[in-house]
């Protein structure tokens, strides 16, 4: 379903580059117009998107996993990959085999609650646990690198439990 | 209890031998020392180093007072014939080693405590001073030889307690004698080493010990640095400094207050333990 | 018993008893009992008062830094903050007291300040010398006992002024405290600027006291956890300026830097050795970090230290070079253990309630300082064995302690919760004078240098 989305997306985007880049063609004959035919009921107006999104793009990617399907979450000082990761990241991995050519990063993040080498050294426990599982699944780890930014690079701004869960996080980014 | 031979003889010479010695002792004919002009007089009794338990000598011994140190500095060797009293010279304490931004050499670095030229206690004031000693009695007065000796006789078969009772149940034994002397020197000497001791880590593990070398007048000849204890690696940058501080402050406490000339030999060397609280 | 026995038996009894008493036939008494003297006991936590009136500069005279006579206020100024700032001293002057003459430099009115009343006397002199040099001389005077207690004096670049204020001061400290000197250091921190979700953290020197304070990166790239090198040559510090955590040796005079390792891994954490001659630094490999060290040239491989599948991470070298100090969850949560140089006999020392993190060993050796997390993060100090735990702040988030030179004062810095704002803070060792450490933005990570020689 999917699929069939981005090649009509394609073959529009592709259509349009090309009438966009024709001049105005002289119409010699138009042929006679058909009498009894039935072509049954008019097609549906296609959808033309304003920006479409390139396959294989970070915009894709992102489209494809879902929301904060990006990323898998953690528990205080912890990296290991629960279920829910799992599912996470699976899809993840179905995205890069669609995309052979696809590279990746993972940054792993920690919450403000640490101290900051401590948690440098965590961001990369994380984003390395979410790299060994996606390697385990099936994806080649020449695809994967990882960074650690700590606790220097919060994604939910709050001195709050809730914050906090948000900002423990590996997450995926397309090399581009 | 049977005694042999042996005991018995031995306790009849030791008596006789006690006869002797404390007859000799009234007629002077053992006296060791010079006896050097005094000028205040010093009552002495048998009570002192030997005992804490007050005795009722028969005759009164004339001690003579250690030579007046005179107008000396205090960190002079006062020629007395005390025990040994080591003397203390004002310590320059070790200079930091702080090397200097440039070329230039310093400025001449005189890192010595000079004594504060302190005049030393006139008499009178000495004598001023040993009277609030809280007995109420009348102060002894210069050449008062013969003066203290008749204080003495007239206070022997008083009550303990009541005047310079000397030569009776003395009205005080060494230790409270010390005890008092020592709350009168703390006294004097505390606001002045708060004044300058060091504040640190675990300051208050520090014990410094020193004795004193007084004068009947309650003026300090001497000051001597015995030791520390309770030194630690966190707080040894200050136990030097504590150190100074307190000699310093020893010294320019002096001379004394409150000290009672009755009781000096207690009192002539006095010897401080100093700890920070805190 | 034969006579003779018997005799001798006698004689030495007698002998025993004259020799006990011929202690009465001295004169006088011999030394006091030895019983130990009853405990005086005084009290030192108030502060001391000190007077800093402005420097006489005898001939006033312009120089590039301002007018001989300014400087002496100026450097007045700046000895009167450093003591006061300590903690122990309470200052007074230079503004509210009234000129010194020249004369008085040598000889000061003691009645006078005696009166004011203070206990401590600072006077001093500035001239300069033909070659356009400062000779600036410093005196301190003990009120009380009224002497002198020391003098120094100084020959400096005009532009340099500072640092004789800071040495004078040092001094002046120094004698009074016992401790060693701190004033006359740099300190190299992060400067924070930017919204709590996109800082802004630029590399950043200053002296002690914050004056010249001088931005080093330009905050295009995250800089984190800098060092100062011993000899103030360089600075260590994390840079993601190629998009990882790398560490570089940043040259101050020819402004460029080095990495201190090619590994493609992560590498945080540096920290260099009291000589200067190692740097300790940590790397994570397939996610697991451990503790290395290097040749501070560059040359040579690196040692690794650590090899518990645990977070092994930061590490101080004792004053000696000889241990190491580091932070592990190889027991499950973040504690301090410590090693030999060469990485043997790793043992934890921290056991109390709480996860223990970031150990920094005083430059006197007596003492490790760490951030202990329970609920709060709180800076603490131990003994090197894990005894004597005190905590020293008390915030809802002070980390990163590391030492003044001369290990008296402990810098951290503080983030409010909520906005995430950074600020650079210090106290005694004593837990007293908790202070803010001013700087133009916010700040973090501070990191103490030696004192300049």
């Amino acid at each position: 379903m999917k699929t069939n989305t981005i090649k009509m997306a394609a073959i529009l985007l592709a259509s349009t580059a090309l009438v966009a880049g024709c001049g105005k063609k002289k119409v010699e004959q138009l042929p006679p117009a058909a009498e009894g035919t039935n072509y049954g009921p008019p097609p549906a107006a296609p959808i033309v998107e304003a920006n479409p999104i390139v396959p294989g793009s970070q915009e894709d990617f992102l489209q494809q996993v879902g929301q904060f399907g990006d990323r898998i979450l953690f528990e205080t000082d912890r990296f290991n990959v629960d279920a829910e990761d799992q599912a996470t990241l699976q899809r993840q991995a179905q995205w890069l085999a669609r995309y052979p050519n696809a590279r990746i990063t993972v940054e792993g993040h920690a919450d403000e609650r640490g101290t900051r080498d401590y948690n440098l050294a965590l961001g990369e426990r994380r984003a390395n646990a979410a790299k060994n599982y996606l390697t385990s699944i099936g994806v080649d780890a020449s695809r994967i690198e990882t960074v650690s930014y700590g606790k220097e690079r919060p994604s939910a701004l709050g001195s709050d439990e809730q914050a906090w869960a948000q900002n423990r996080r590996a997450v995926t980014v397309t090399i581009q | 209890m049977a005694m042999d031979r042996v005991e018995k003889v031995g306790l009849g010479a030791a008596i006789g031998g006690h006869v002797i010695l404390l007859g000799a002792f009234g007629l002077g004919l053992l006296a060791s020392a010079d006896t050097i002009k005094k000028q205040e007089s010093i009552s002495v009794s048998l009570v002192g180093e030997i005992a804490d338990v007050s005795t009722a000598p028969d005759a009164i011994q004339e001690e003579s007072a250690p030579p007046a140190a005179g107008d000396t500095a205090p960190s002079e060797p006062p020629p007395a014939p005390t025990p040994v009293m080591q003397i203390e010279k004002p310590v320059a304490k070790p200079v930091q080693k702080l090397a200097k931004p440039d070329t230039a050499p310093p400025l001449a670095k005189v890192a010595t405590k000079k004594e504060p030229p302190k005049t030393a206690a006139t008499p009178p004031k000495a004598v001023k001073a040993a009277a609030p000693s809280g007995k109420g009695t009348t102060p002894t007065k210069p050449g008062g030889l013969s003066r203290s000796f008749e204080d003495s006789i007239s206070n022997i078969g008083k009550a303990p307690g009541a005047g310079k009772a000397v030569g009776t149940p003395a009205a005080k034994t060494a230790t409270e004698v010390r005890r008092s002397v020592g709350i009168s020197i703390a006294g004097q000497i505390r606001s002045r080493v708060r004044a300058c001791a060091p504040s640190g880590i675990d300051i208050n593990k520090i014990e410094t010990f020193v004795t004193l070398s007084l004068e009947p007048s309650g003026k300090l000849t001497s000051v001597r640095f015995d030791k520390q204890v309770g030194v630690t690696d966190s707080n040894q940058p200050q136990a030097g400094p504590l150190k100074d501080c307190i000699l310093q402050a020893v010294r320019a406490a002096s001379p004394y207050d409150g000290l009672d000339p009755e009781y000096y030999d207690v009192w002539k060397t006095h010897a401080l333990r100093l700890r920070a609280t805190g | 018993m034969t006579s003779f026995a018997f005799y001798r038996k006698l004689a030495s009894f007698l002998l025993l008893i004259v020799g006990s008493h011929s202690v009465m036939a001295q004169t006088p008494p011999p030394a006091p009992a030895t019983d130990e003297p009853e405990l005086v006991e005084f009290d030192t936590s108030k502060t001391r008062s000190i007077a800093v009136p402005a420097l006489v500069a005898p001939a006033p005279v312009d120089t590039p830094a301002g007018n001989s006579a300014a400087l002496g206020r100026q450097i007045a100024e700046v000895i009167s903050s450093n003591l006061r700032a300590s903690g122990v001293f309470e200052t007074q002057g230079p503004n509210g007291l009234r000129a010194i003459s020249l004369g008085e430099v040598t000889a000061p009115q003691f009645d006078y300040w005696k009166g004011r009343p203070v206990e401590q006397l600072v006077q001093g002199f500035v001239r300069v010398g033909g070659d356009g040099n400062l000779t600036v001389g410093c005196y301190l005077y003990d009120v009380g006992f009224g002497n002198e207690t020391t003098r120094l004096g100084f020959n400096v670049p005009p532009r340099e002024w500072r640092r004789a204020a800071h040495k004078c001061a040092d001094a002046i400290y120094s004698r009074l405290t016992g401790e060693l000197p701190f004033f006359d250091s740099r300190i190299a921190y992060i400067a924070e600027t930017g919204p709590k979700g996109k800082r802004v953290k630029r590399l950043a020197i200053m002296d002690s006291d914050g004056a010249n304070h001088r931005f080093i990166t330009n905050g295009q790239s995250t800089a984190l956890t800098p060092r100062f090198s011993p000899n103030y040559k360089s600075i260590l510090y994390l840079s993601y300026v190629d998009g990882n955590p790398r560490i570089y040796v940043y040259d101050i005079d020819t402004g460029r830097q080095r990495l201190i390792t090619q590994s493609r891994n992560p590498t945080f954490a540096p920290r260099w050795s009291p000589d200067g001659k190692t740097i300790l630094y940590s790397m994570a490999v397939a996610g697991n970090t451990d503790i290395y060290k290097i040749s501070a040239s560059g040359d040579g491989t690196p040692v690794k230290l650590t090899t518990s599948p645990g977070i092994d991470v930061g590490g101080s070298f004792s004053p000696d070079g000889r241990q190491i100090v580091f932070e592990s969850d190889r027991s499950g949560s973040q504690q301090i253990y410590v090693m030999n140089a060469d990485g043997s006999n790793q043992r934890r020392i921290s056991f109390g309630a709480g996860r223990y993190a970031t150990p920094e060993w005083s430059p006197r050796a007596d003492l490790i300082a760490y951030t202990r997390i329970a609920g709060d993060f709180r800076v603490g100090t131990m003994r090197p064995d894990g005894s004597g735990e005190r905590l020293l702040t008390d915030s809802w988030q002070d980390e990163a302690p590391t030492w003044a030179p001369n290990g008296r004062v402990i810098q951290f810095f503080r983030t409010a919760k909520g906005s995430g704002k950074t600020s650079i803070w210090q106290v005694d060792l004593t837990g007293s004078n908790e202070r803010q450490l001013p700087t133009p933005v916010d700040g973090s990570d501070p990191a103490w240098g030696p004192v300049l020689p």
